[in-house]
């Protein structure tokens, strides 16, 4: 008898089991528009130009060697990875306040950043303190502050169905009524999965309820410059934030705007009061690091690191990075032209409004469902589509496809 | 006020302290025997000549992109990982229940195997199954497995410091009163901190009692080839377990025995009675590492990967890996004949007699206080020293340095 009989099959995650599904299709006409990644127009994985270069420029400069990184991570990526959210001239740097683990991707900044708030945050160890995560929201989130302890994971309002768009009224509610100490974790741009953002006013908005009922701010940061192609707009949310006074932390995540999903590449920038509360925040990070992973893995981060420090890649870079989010924005523009040209019914002005690499279209499981058996287009069951799928080949079969569903089920 | 302000300030991790305090010493003639990393007889750092062919190797091979792993990793290296553990004609392998996780290093390893067991096993979410470490152990056993929610870390007898060797029948002891169902982490080979296995006899009594008494096996795996030189011989343990029937858990690093610290290359082995078991565990295991880092991290898995799979890097890394350990062999040879020559009080057949990278010298507190403030040569608080930290160089110094301790403080 196995000591494991009673270990139950768990599901796969559905983003890629979706994926998964799409490789095992033998249909010529199929596309995915369904897991998080960048797509060249080609229908291809992108290495970035400039990671390209320097990966180079790292196997082959000797005096590098593979010894441990400190607990914390690489000391000149941790420091880079916070101005680039925060800005170079952030009063918050200046003043030292300002402090970072690094982390495996922004999943790793999210568990390392719950952990802590677990043990320390709204007295010791208060698994009860309310965390309040959107209305979606990307699926792990929930999971990552449940398994870090927290009972109480509640979703606040925040898209509004019937008018494709941001529910203030409904977000702004569930701020004034919640209790005090709640944590909320906010998308710092490009909404995951409805790609719906607050306007800078609706914003200030958010902050002023949050300061005064002293909720604590937990940014997710994964598309900083991917989403409008500029570094500082997408990170404009963060750095209000940090100009109003909030302590709070933010997960940051090089994943997507440098294209290295697979090395982990991940930043918890914590903003604090003081020096002092951060030293003594810092070394508590340090236990819980210690018994996750011990110290971080060292290719990403010294990647990134020479990336942002080096004025030369740091401009290669960002022009890799416009290039990313140029070609969404180009889909984007087509995407709704020809939905427009077709008469699919239904207004979708939403697809360029929407920013970032998600789009939620609005189109219901049934649908959903017709698109994946009928028309082979993969994408998830709540409407949402990774406009990196879309190529200038496969542009005209997916707003097809979109026509055809629409027009077939109701 | 800070939202932190009752945050305190975490002691810091002894073995890093102790390295800084190394590096802040001026003395000429210091030496840091503290922290587990190979050192060449220059003391240097080495980075392995098969690890840098491989490096190259890599980051000139145009069809490698940097798309997410699968939840589990790289399939090419856990079967590679595994296979080197239990050897390529293991039975169980042939028999399709050895899965794998690829995990951040050996504590990921650890880590995620705590998190498994705390959810799965002897019961659901059975936080009180006593999980047993042996007395000493390394310093962050205990804690891996209690952030992993098991509340009952007890130890076993292990070292004998009147006889300086293994207390083999209060182990025994122990495993015959601990409670039925209880968790035993086992050192493969190379104990950390002292240096001293169980011989293959003292194996097999050991799994007699496990076995009758259904205590549940997870073995620490850090020095595989690091000790004798041989893969084989180190891997002896675990595949005799493995040969009784055991169901058991393996945590593998390869931060040693690659000298790939930084890039965090572990690999979670697991061994269940059978492919059904293996498929509902590692399901379960991919809901754990979801959470916690999403998916592992590539370029380190990948060298080890392409090396496991190549006969002629293979045997390239055998060859490095046969290096490291016969520099650690001759240091404790000529540590031993030193001592001797200079009729130190005291027996010294231990430090030969021991394995791997540590020596449990049998220094007291008091006796270790003063090799580190009058003789500027760190070493642990438990009387540890890292073998790697010798050099032609220093062993006279060292050596003299002990003499001079021990005929001086009691």
């Amino acid at each position: 008898m196995s000591v494991f009989c009673d270990v139950g099959q768990a599901v796969p995650v559905a983003v890629f089991k979706l994926t998964q599904d799409f490789n095992n299709d033998q249909d010529p006409n199929k596309v995915n528009l369904g897991v998080g990644a960048y797509r060249t127009d080609e229908g291809k994985p992108w290495v970035l130009p400039v990671v390209k270069k320097v990966e180079k420029v790292i196997a082959h400069d000797d005096r590098l060697n593979h010894e441990y990184l400190p607990i914390l991570g690489l000391p000149e990526f941790r420091s880079s990875a916070s101005k680039i959210a925060l800005g170079e001239d952030s009063p918050a740097v200046q003043e030292n306040r300002v402090g970072a683990v690094q982390c495996l991707g922004g999943t790793g900044a999210l568990k390392i950043g719950a952990e802590f708030l677990r043990r320390f945050h709204n007295g010791s160890n208060n698994t009860k303190t309310p965390v309040y995560v959107s209305s979606p929201t990307w699926e792990n989130h929930n999971a990552v502050f449940a398994s870090a302890g927290f009972e109480d994971v509640r979703s606040y309002k925040y898209w509004d169905a019937e008018n494709r768009g941001l529910d203030l009224a409904g977000f702004l509610g569930d701020l004034e009524t919640c209790p005090a100490h709640s944590i909320f974790v906010l998308h710092a741009c490009a909404h995951n999965p409805t790609g719906t953002d607050p306007t800078q006013e609706q914003w200030m908005k958010i902050a002023e309820v949050m300061m005064r009922r002293r909720l604590f701010v937990f940014f997710d940061s994964a598309y900083q410059g991917f989403a409008s192609g500029s570094l500082e707009k997408d990170a404009w949310a963060i750095r209000y934030f940090v100009s109003m006074g909030f302590e709070m932390f933010c997960a940051q995540s090089f994943s997507k705007n440098f294209g290295l999903y697979n090395e982990r590449v991940g930043n918890l920038t914590i903003v604090a009061r003081d020096p002092d509360n951060l030293k003594r925040v810092l070394s508590q990070m340090e236990k819980i690091v210690r018994t996750t992973w011990s110290n971080p893995p060292s290719q990403g981060a010294r990647l990134v690191a020479i990336t942002l420090t080096t004025p030369a890649l740091f401009e290669d870079w960002k022009g890799n990075v416009k290039t990313m989010a140029d070609r969404v924005l180009l889909m984007r523009a087509q995407l709704q032209a020809k939905l427009e040209a077709l008469g699919t019914p239904g207004a979708w002005d939403h697809i360029t409004q929407q920013i970032g690499m998600f789009s939620f279209t609005g189109l219901n499981p049934k649908q959903v469902e017709y698109m994946v058996k009928e028309r082979h287009v993969y994408l998830m069951a709540s409407g949402r589509i990774n406009m990196c799928g879309l190529t200038t080949k496969n542009i005209d079969y997916v707003a097809e496809s979109i026509h055809q569903t629409v027009t077939s089920v109701q | 006020m800070s939202l932190f302000s009752e945050v305190p300030q975490a002691p810091p991790v002894a073995v890093f302290k102790l390295t800084a305090d190394f590096r802040e010493d001026s003395h000429p003639q210091k030496v840091n025997l503290g922290v587990g990393a190979y050192r060449t007889d220059e003391c240097q750092p080495w980075v392995l000549p098969v690890v840098k062919k491989v490096e190259r190797l890599i980051v000139e091979d145009a069809s490698l992109n940097h798309e997410y792993l699968p939840i589990l990793g790289l399939p090419e290296f856990r079967s590679a990982s595994s296979k080197v553990a239990l050897g390529d004609d293991s039975p169980a392998i042939k028999e399709n229940r050895v899965g794998a996780v690829q995990a951040l290093g050996g504590t990921g390893a650890l880590r995620i195997g705590g998190e498994f067991l705390r959810r799965w096993y002897n019961g659901t979410n059975n936080t009180a199954t006593p999980i047993y470490v042996s007395a000493p152990t390394w310093e962050n056993h205990n804690a891996v497995f209690a952030d992993a929610g098991f509340k009952d870390i007890r130890p076993y007898h292990y070292w004998d410091g009147a006889k300086k060797g293994l207390d083999l029948s209060g182990l025994l002891d122990d495993l015959e009163k601990a409670p039925e169902g209880s968790v035993f982490v086992l050192h493969a080979c190379a104990h950390n901190p002292t240096g001293t296995d169980p011989t293959q006899d003292e194996w097999k009594q050991i799994a007699e009692v496990m076995k009758r008494r259904k205590l549940f096996v997870f073995f620490d795996s850090a020095y595989q080839g690091f000790a004798s030189g041989s893969l084989d011989k180190d891997a002896w343990a675990i595949r005799y377990f493995v040969s009784e029937g055991f169901e058991l858990f393996v945590a593998q690093s390869f931060s040693k025995n690659f000298g790939l610290y930084n890039e965090r290359v572990g690999n979670l082995t697991v061994v269940a009675q059978d492919n059904e078991n293996l498929t509902r565990i590692l399901s379960q295991m991919e809901k754990i590492v979801r959470t916690t880092w999403s998916n592992p991290p590539s370029q380190g898995a990948r060298i080890v990967s392409k090396t496991l799979n190549c006969p002629e890097l293979f045997t390239e890394w055998k060859g490095n890996v046969k290096t490291m350990a016969d520099r650690v062999l001759l240091m404790r040879d000529q540590l031993r004949a030193k001592l001797l020559a200079l009729g130190t009080p005291g027996t010294w057949d231990h430090i030969t007699q021991q394995i791997g990278m540590f020596s449990f010298t049998g220094l007291n507190p008091k006796q270790v206080e003063y090799m580190i403030k009058e003789k500027h040569v760190y070493l642990m608080a438990s009387g540890r020293i890292n073998m790697c930290g010798l050099t032609s160089k220093n062993i006279d110094y060292v050596a003299q340095s002990i003499h001079d301790t021990v005929t001086s403080i009691q």
